[in-house]
């Protein structure tokens, strides 16, 4: 029998749908094993009913629950709600929904400061007056949903990786749990390490590593190695695609590039601080952790929820 | 009679949204674009950030955007830096924008477009009965990825596009490889055309409308411009978009409307088709003939085949630009070297729903002091509540369960990115 899935999406950019698709032939054959009985970026399917004409949201039951984004106003948080009393298995999809992602660098401000900001202190704004009319209310800040309801899977990146979607619903249809083991970019990636670096200072991102795209990975120098600040030390592990059909190394997704890992798949372990364990890793290779400029917003960048970002008590000056 | 349409959450469009219509005495009272979706407040996120940092941020506004998002935060930092790059980094930075083109519009136009006009509730029924084709819009879409994954790096949200260039180039080998791929999603975009010439448009949405589209940098069709051209004759220096752009705030929604000396005004494919359309050539301009694009103006439900046009045009010219990269040569350049300054500067770029603007100002440590981003989708809003007035008027005689799906159908031909018109960016006119 098919097994029921439902997907939602909550405060996102879409990338983490883009991303469902982007699997592309596997989803075909995916698709007969599949029955989606809910999801609204592809499928007319309305919480009250199609016309409305329901009281109560109804999202239908499903075996396996997806949702991805974070959870910024009451309406997304009801329809987490729904979706955890609705679905067997409830996966979060992307580092929005695992750790409330690039929006949740919100949480670095209290919301009325950031109101001020977008609606009324706008010295061009025609209308000085906070949207309100028929408009959920927005929480404090942007959390994550296992802040919200339990999750039973977790599958960050920024977006994440097709791949790792086939594999969780790949067991999920088997009947067997999917976990992302705890292993960093650096466990996976292939460039070459002598353990410290060339000295001097932290790079800018801008001045662009040293490599040659004829040569083989481990022939490029780790980016670190070269002084550029690359997450990958303190980063779970699962960006990386397999090169040539399968057959060649895995190679993490930015370092692919030859732009250090940004860290968009968030901790390798819950509840890691990776602002700390960056510092350390960054000493550790010889280089100096205080040049890092704007620490605690680049070393968070994609996980600000969980109280990892939080406003700072106005510093006197 | 009393009656009011409401329907909670539009589909099939990414991000969330909904549009209220109240009906009194066989008039239209009131015609709501209710945007649900948090605002994420992208604005604040960016101020205070050094200028290397803004487009990886800010990129993130819309993934199906993405490329656009880019590229237009580039060319803003750049513009407010006084940095020059190089002919061959705007290429290779059209090339990605035309490969953004290619996703969004193979996504919207087999995923949600298709299946409405063939009567489909969604994509995925539209598989069970049509599964080639939408095996060839997933090939499409796999073909776009390529691209930007050649020259981003990266599918979705690239980083080798940086301030001043590109961090890795790429191979003679790789440009090779996409033009051969390139071939192919000719074809299948042909044959998208063909099968976009058989759907019906029906003509309940025509209203008058005004169009705004970047006017061509270059001989031919161009996503890229420095002047914002109207379909009412004027033209404007893309440093002044916030006279067109003159944004409010309204009490329904969590975006910004934009209108142009008070009136709604529509940007998109559909409006570059009107504006620059005569321009194309090659099989694009076929296509544009066959999909009768070359009179009709004033129905929304025309921006699909606009679209298709689109998908052709973009296909040829990633073909052109990579045969100018391969005869040129790549040159193993890096990006240029940046000196921070104070300074102000806007960037646009025809972004797959319309003109996306991006524009900043910096501190002399080159640290962002105030950021402003207008999306497509927050220019569209207005004409959309425009034409759903004037649909709900034609429309008025018939029973409301068949008024809301040609309200929804409306809404989604202008393929809106709700998703990135609510992140709210301070905009407006003094
Ligand atoms: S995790 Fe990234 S790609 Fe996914 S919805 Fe969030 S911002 Fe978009
Ligand atoms: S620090 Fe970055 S470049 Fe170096 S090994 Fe780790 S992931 Fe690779
Ligand atoms: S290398 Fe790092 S930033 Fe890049 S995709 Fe992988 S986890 Fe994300």
């Amino acid at each position: 029998m098919a097994v029921k899935v439902a997907e939602e999406w909550l405060n996102i950019c879409g990338g983490c749908e883009v991303t469902i698709l982007d699997i592309g032939e596997p989803l075909l054959d995916l698709l007969p094993e599949l029955d989606f009985v809910h999801m609204p970026v592809l499928m007319d399917h309305k919480y009250f009913g199609q016309t409305g004409e329901k009281d109560e949201m109804e999202i239908p039951e499903a075996d396996v629950g997806i949702i991805s984004g974070g959870v910024r106003n009451e309406k997304e948080k009801h329809v987490a709600e729904e979706m955890r009393k609705q679905c067997k298995t409830l996966i979060a999809l992307g580092s929005c929904a695992c750790f409330g992602g690039i929006p949740a660098m919100a949480n670095m401000f209290p919301l009325e400061a950031l109101y001020e900001k977008v609606f009324r202190d706008s010295k061009t704004t025609d209308s000085a007056e906070t949207p309100a009319e028929n408009l959920p209310p927005l929480l404090d800040r942007v959390y994550a949903v296992d802040e919200v309801v339990d999750v039973d899977v977790r599958i960050p990146g920024c977006p994440t990786n097709p791949d790792l979607v086939v594999q969780a619903l790949t067991a999920l249809l088997k009947g067997e749990s999917f976990e992302i083991p705890e292993r960093s970019v650096c466990d996976e990636c292939p460039l070459k390490r002598e353990k410290k670096t060339s000295g001097g200072e932290i790079k800018r991102m801008l001045e662009s590593v040293e490599f040659d795209q004829s040569q083989p990975w481990d022939q490029t120098r780790c980016y670190m190695e070269q002084g550029y600040l690359c997450l990958g030390p303190v980063t779970l592990a699962g960006c990386g695609h397999k090169e040539g059909d399968g057959e060649g190394v895995t190679v993490p997704r930015c370092i692919k590039g030859y732009m250090p890992c940004r860290g968009c798949f968030g901790p390798i372990r819950k509840g890691a601080n990776p602002l700390v364990d960056m510092m350390t890793a960054i000493s550790s290779i010889g280089l100096d952790a205080k040049q890092v400029p704007d620490r605690r917003a680049l070393l968070n960048r994609y996980i600000g929820s969980h109280k990892r970002l939080r406003p700072l008590p106005a510093r006197p000056k | 009679m009393h009656k009011s349409i409401v329907i909670d959450h539009l589909c099939r469009v990414e991000g969330h949204g909904g549009i209220t219509v109240r009906i009194k005495d066989d008039k239209v009272a009131d015609v709501n674009m209710d945007i649900f979706e948090g605002p994420r407040f992208f604005e604040p996120l960016v101020v205070g950030k050094n200028y290397d940092e803004v487009a990886p941020i800010l990129m993130r506004i819309c993934a199906i955007c993405s490329a656009s998002h880019t590229v237009a935060s580039l060319m803003a930092v750049e513009s407010a830096l006084g940095i020059k790059v190089s002919p061959q980094t705007r290429l290779l930075r059209e090339l990605l924008v035309q490969g953004g083109n290619i996703e969004s519009h193979a996504l919207h136009l087999f995923c949600l477009a298709i299946p409405d006009f063939l009567g489909y509730p969604s994509a995925i029924a539209l598989a069970s009965d049509h599964l080639q084709e939408v095996k060839m819009g997933l090939e499409l879409k796999k073909l776009a990825n390529t691209i930007q994954e050649a020259i981003g790096g990266r599918a979705i949200h690239s980083v080798n596009a940086v301030v001043g260039g590109f961090g890795r180039l790429p191979t003679r080998g790789a440009l090779l490889d996409l033009k051969e791929q390139l071939k192919r999603g000719l074809e299948q975009s042909l044959a998208t055309v063909d099968l976009v010439s058989g759907l019906q448009v029906p003509d309940f949405c025509t209203s008058p409308d005004v169009y705004v589209a970047l006017s061509s940098d270059r001989a031919g069709y161009s996503l890229f411009g420095d002047k914002i051209l109207l379909s009412t004759g004027e033209t404007k220096d893309i440093g002044m978009y916030k006279e067109i752009c003159n944004e409010r705030v309204v009490a329904h929604s969590h975006a910004k409307q934009s209108l142009f000396k008070g009136k709604p005004f529509a940007v998109g494919a559909l409006a570059r088709m009107v504006l620059n359309g005569e321009n194309l050539s090659g099989q694009a301009g076929k296509a544009r003939g066959k999909l009768g694009l070359d009179t009709v103006s004033g129905n929304m439900l025309y921006n699909n085949a606009a679209q298709a046009v689109e998908l052709v045009y973009s296909i040829e010219r990633s073909t052109e630009i990579i045969d100018e990269l391969l005869g040129a040569g790549i040159r193993e350049e890096k990006p240029v070297e940046v000196e921070a300054r104070a300074g102000t500067g806007t960037g646009a770029v025809e972004a797959p729903r319309g003109t996306l603007y991006h524009s900043y100002s910096f501190d002399k440590a080159g640290r962002l002091t105030e950021a402003d981003v207008i999306t497509p989708t927050a220019q569209n809003l207005a004409n959309i509540e425009k034409d759903l007035r004037s649909s709900v008027e034609n429309l008025i005689d018939q029973p409301k369960e068949s008024i809301a799906p040609k309200l929804e159908m409306v809404v989604r031909a202008y393929d809106p990115c709700i998703s990135c018109a609510v992140h709210l960016l301070e905009v407006n006119f003094e």
